[in-house]
């Protein structure tokens, strides 16, 4: 089986939006889970003065072929049914000279 | 020359009435709404700091020295700026000159000092950060 196999079969079903969601790419699958911390730091929201921050931080794993480092600054957001994200930072995970998955850090998008 | 004896709501009322020219929103100190997560614009927090009320103003007519029912009254804020980490530190400081141009011009309130610490970057909010204060001065009645 190979690795698209696996995002298809077992994946959330996502897809990348801009900040204002005028474009949008076609779903696909990938795996997005909650980021935890070994010190439980994420359990808490951080109390600003400005307001609360949602500290929730989602680790992120899909398909080559949607290059999460090639999107512009104002597409860098992902949703799912019932949730919006930014993407912090996004990484290309080689096997060889190929590019197995993209690996990114996503942040709870908050309007 | 306004009077003061404001609250903090109503510094945070002036600034949201002129949010198009401070290009952001303002908010009373440590509200329970959220943060919107990446910054699109300037977000200001508002505090008091200290607040001071003199003693009654001594006019001297002639030789007789009168005690007036008046008496200095001074307010500090606090106003902690959060700027989106994609625009320059001197954007920051010059959001802050708008912040009291706004306070003396639109607000007239009289601005007897105002200052800022260092510009920092805030890893929680993804921001730059600019934290400030001024302090209103005026006269109040006591009739007491």
């Amino acid at each position: 089986m190979t690795i698209e196999k696996v995002f298809s079969r077992c994946g959330r079903s996502v897809r990348l939006v801009s900040s204002d969601e005028s474009w949008s790419s076609e779903i696909y699958q990938a795996f997005l889970q909650p980021l935890r911390y070994k010190n439980k730091m994420y359990l808490d929201s951080a109390h600003l003065d400005a307001g609360v921050e949602d500290m929730g931080y989602y680790l992120y794993i899909g398909p080559s072929n949607h290059d999460l480092t090639a999107l512009s600054e104002n597409c860098r957001f992902l949703k799912t049914t019932d949730s919006k994200y930014s993407i912090v930072k996004s990484e290309k995970v080689y096997f060889s000279e190929d590019v197995l998955y993209i690996w990114a850090i996503l942040r709870t998008a908050v309007e | 020359m306004r009077i003061i004896g404001s609250t903090v709501t109503q510094i945070v009322a002036l600034l949201n009435a002129n949010s198009a020219s401070l290009n952001g929103s303002a908010t009373a100190a440590f509200p329970t709404t959220k943060i919107s997560y990446p910054l699109n614009e300037n977000l200001f927090a508002v505090g008091v700091l200290s607040s001071s009320l003199g003693k009654r103003i001594v006019v001297t007519e002639g030789d007789e020295r009168v005690e007036t029912h008046n008496r200095p009254l001074s307010v500090t804020y606090s106003v902690t700026i959060y700027s989106p980490a994609s625009l320059s530190g001197s954007a920051l400081l010059s959001t802050f000159d708008k912040v009291i141009d706004c306070i003396v011009h639109t607000g007239n309130y009289n601005v007897s000092s105002a200052g800022c610490g260092d510009i920092e970057y805030s890893t929680v909010a993804k921001a730059n950060v600019l934290k400030a204060f001024f302090t209103l001065s005026s006269v109040v009645s006591d009739l007491t």
